[in-house]
């Protein structure tokens, strides 16, 4: 007994020395191979600590969204840093965000910015088709997932989990349930097979597996920076066509939050330009949203790419409504 | 006295710390009503009794496998019996679905892969570690004079068959029992090969929907299943009461001549089923850069993952002694109450647990426990004190209460009893009991990834995070640190008792 005293009082003690008021604590779904090192880089240049949470992928774990939900009446988290849009409206619904206009979201376009300033997007994703460089044809549209020509050949991620729903989401707020529901039953027709992720997708493609996959350009870039025979296209870049689904990065104030004035310094820093330029050379290439960032050559600028045009609110409202149909499908 | 309040605060920190935080979000979750119509649904249905199915066989064929390599390893002099032993553990020290990745990169996108075979293949991998370290434990418990007696009248077939075996049942309904639930609850390797089990069913409420209510729902059918096998055990175990001593020195059977044959059979078993896809994923470890990157970035969260496990088993031993008293006396009459709902905490879903605590324990009053690594201790109690109650329970109740009573009759009072003949002649058990404890407090990522206070990651969960989008040759680095982190606790520990004995 006199041991479990002591581990009890150790760890305590623990807890208590480590009373440091200079810190600001971040929940991350941002890949940490990709916002470790923007976190350390504030740290540095701060000499505020970061305490960090990170998510694995949303279909291996049930990581901090439900952590963030159930802390709901006692926040830990200062601030989020999600990697797409949908989340943050999901927290503002339930009411765990807290409005915050920073000075450096000015200059970011208004589709990647919550109306009232609970989240705000930088450093996007695009939803793009990775292909095998040996394809003779290759898909230019996501509708050639249901071309017969690509039969078999195909690989999507689960529609349940990550981006991957919200692109479908966005799809049905821009064709319509009908419309939508019938490409969603055409996927299986043409025997497209269901990864449990984009990256698995991915590495669908790069072995061979699959001929193409749509998945986050990060996980193409990744591939094609460690030298894997494919190809990025960006779909539906013609003049009639939708455009590419783009995926911002969300960061946003937690309503409660221990160390406001720090998590407001973070918010600011990551939606500086030189963070966008930082997220854009590193492996994840994701472009940025502030106009005028210096650019590696692989990436197209966000004003040279065809958008989807869609309200991220509508979609994250069709997303829950959809998730039934999902789950069934 | 000493005992009744040393039970009482036993039972209710267990109580505090477990029980209550999953009261408390039962009680707000179903307070403003709730609806059954998530159950009707045929697929619903139709993937719980798939499940049932797929479990049932995971758990026969791990437990038949598990006793006869329990048998050949530990009553035959077989040569490297300990690297055997040793190689076909690792696959239950890191996460499964780095065992499933580990077959993906071997035949890449199969049909026979994918489905219920990949799914059935780690799952048998994994799970094969309990009944095999459960059958050697037992079988170097069985007082060889009961074998003696019986080869002068039988061959070794009729022994094992009449005397070791029925006294090594215990271990035989409780490697089923155990392998069943943890098979039934896991969902990773489901989803990675595409398979659709019930236990994906809560995991997608939670991970997809962020419906509390419903995943919690969708749990109950796991735990009355789970309490309903522990009736089960219950009943075969009270049908099979059979005493048997603490002994040192096992009766070997003799192989000589079917030495070879027994060697290369084990041999390659345990290539195919462990070796094969830690290999695949690990040939890509073979690059040093990557290797020291993982060896760099994983120093710290190495260091946290020992200490809370090393902690975390100690303590689930000695809760796990106290709760095994607790049943197996019957103290204070709740024996077979405690029995089934450690069980049930044990079958319920590591997520809802994880919830649980932070729902009862992330106030600003219990901060202390909620932003430190206690709330990590708490979840491995929650979730694993069954495992070891139930060992230990065992044991304890083959120890004969005459021996007991004789100290008693001598003057000694009831610590001094447990201290100098209960815990003595529990020694070799509670160090079996520690050393499983270990495996699974160092595995476990969905409780701590839930509760972990920010930037105190273990390496489990290190790995999880950098399985996304992190270099493939710097996971493998990772995982091997884990694995080598795993056994060499093993084997200091098995040098240890090997000097003693």
């Amino acid at each position: 007994m006199k041991f479990l005293a002591s581990v009890f009082i150790v760890l305590t003690l623990l807890s208590c020395s480590k009373k440091d008021e200079n810190i600001v604590t971040v929940y991350v779904s941002e890949d940490q191979v990709f916002s470790e090192p923007i976190l350390k880089d504030f740290e540095k240049e701060t000499g505020i600590k970061v305490k960090a949470v990170y998510d694995g992928e949303e279909s291996k774990g049930t990581g901090v969204m439900n952590r963030l939900i159930a802390e709901k009446d006692n926040p830990q988290a200062d601030l989020y840093w999600a990697n797409e849009p949908i989340r943050a409206e999901v927290l503002k619904s339930i009411g765990i965000l807290e409005p915050y206009l920073s000075k450096n979201a000015k200059d970011i376009p208004a589709v990647f910015k919550e109306k009232n300033n609970y989240w705000t997007g930088f450093s996007a994703r695009i939803r793009v088709f990775m292909a095998d460089n040996n394809m003779k044809k290759k898909p230019t549209t996501i509708l050639d997932y249901t071309n017969p020509i690509y039969k078999g050949k195909a690989t999507i991620a689960n529609p349940l989990f990550g981006t991957t729903t919200a692109h479908i989401a966005a799809l049905f707020t821009i064709w319509g349930d009908e419309k939508t529901k019938e490409f969603m039953k055409k996927l299986k027709q043409n025997q497209v097979t269901i990864s449990s992720s984009n990256g698995e997708s991915a590495d669908f493609v790069t072995s061979k597996n699959s001929e193409f996959a749509l998945v986050d350009s990060d996980d193409a870039m990744s591939r094609l920076k460690n030298g894997k025979d494919i190809t990025i296209i960006y779909p539906d870049q013609k003049e009639h066509e939708i455009g590419a689904f783009v995926v911002p990065n969300t960061i946003m104030l937690i309503k409660g939050s221990k160390h406001a004035k720090n998590a407001k310094k973070l918010i600011d820093y990551l939606l500086s330009k030189e963070s966008e330029r930082k997220l854009a050379y590193a492996e994840c290439a994701q472009i940025p949203l502030h106009d005028g960032v210096e650019l590696p050559e692989v990436l197209k600028a966000i004003k040279d790419i065809k958008v989807m045009q869609v309200d991220y609110e509508k979609v994250a409202k069709k997303l829950l409504e959809i998730q039934p149909f999902l789950k069934e499908w | 006295m000493f005992k009744q309040t040393l039970f009482f605060i036993v039972v209710s920190f267990i109580f505090c710390i477990s029980f209550l935080p999953l009261l408390s979000i039962l009680t707000s979750a179903f307070s403003d009503g709730f609806s059954l119509d998530i159950f009707y649904s045929s697929s619903l249905f139709e993937s719980f009794k798939r499940s049932m199915l797929f479990s049932l066989l995971v758990a026969s064929s791990t437990t038949l496998t598990g006793v006869i390599l329990g048998m050949i390893l530990a009553k035959t002099k077989l040569s490297y019996s300990k690297l055997f032993t040793t190689i076909l553990i690792i696959p239950i020290l890191i996460p499964p679905y780095i065992i499933a990745l580990g077959w993906y990169e071997l035949f890449g996108r199969n049909e026979f892969l994918f489905g219920f075979f990949g799914t059935f293949l780690v799952h048998f991998s994994i799970y094969l570690p309990i009944p095999l370290l459960l059958t050697i434990l037992f079988l170097k418990q069985v007082n060889p004079k009961y074998e003696n007696a019986a080869r002068l009248f039988t061959n070794w077939r009729g022994v094992l068959r009449y005397i070791t075996l029925p006294l090594i049942s215990p271990s035989i309904v409780l490697s089923f029992l155990f392998v069943f639930i943890l098979s039934f609850s896991e969902y990773s390797v489901a989803n990675f090969f595409r398979y659709k089990l019930f236990s994906l069913e809560s995991f997608v409420q939670f991970s997809a929907f962020y419906d509390f209510k419903s995943a919690l729902l969708l749990s109950l059918p796991l735990v009355f299943t789970a309490v309903i096998l522990l009736l089960f055990e219950q009943y075969i175990l009270q049908k099979n009461k059979f005493k048997f001593d603490s002994s040192y020195k096992i009766e070997y059977i003799k192989i000589n001549k079917y030495q070879t044959y027994l060697f290369l059979a084990m041999l390659i078993f345990v290539s195919v089923i462990a070796l094969t896809p830690l290999l695949s994923l690990f040939a890509k470890a073979c690059d040093l850069e990557a290797f020291e990157i993982a060896l760099h970035k994983s120093y710290e969260p190495l260091l946290r993952t020992l200490f809370y496990s090393f902690l975390g088993s100690f303590l689930l031993v000695v809760f796990g002694f106290f709760a095994a008293f607790i049943i197996e006396k019957n103290i204070f009459k709740i024996g077979n109450i405690f029995d089934t709902s450690l069980i049930a905490l044990f079958a319920m879903p590591s997520t809802i647990i994880g919830i649980s605590l932070i729902f009862f324990f992330n106030t600003p009053y219990t901060n202390f426990i909620y932003m430190t690594p206690l709330i990590i201790l708490f979840g491995y109690i929650t979730k694993y004190l069954a495992l070891t109650s139930k060992i230990t329970g065992i044991k304890l109740s083959q120890i004969p209460n005459s021996v007991i009573e004789a100290a008693q009759i001598s003057g000694a009072s009831w610590s001094q009893t447990i201290l100098y003949i209960t815990l003595p002649l529990l020694k070799k058990t509670l160090l079996i009991t520690w050393l499983i404890a270990f495996i699974f407090t160092l595995r476990e990522n969905t409780i701590t990834m839930l509760v972990y206070p920010p930037g105190y990651e273990t390496l489990p969960i290190y790995i999880v995070t950098q399985m996304a989008n992190g270099k493939a040759e710097v996971i493998a680095g990772l995982s091997i640190i884990m694995i080598a982190a795993a056994l060499l606790p093993l084997a200091v520990l098995g040098m240890v008792t090997k000097e003693k004995s």
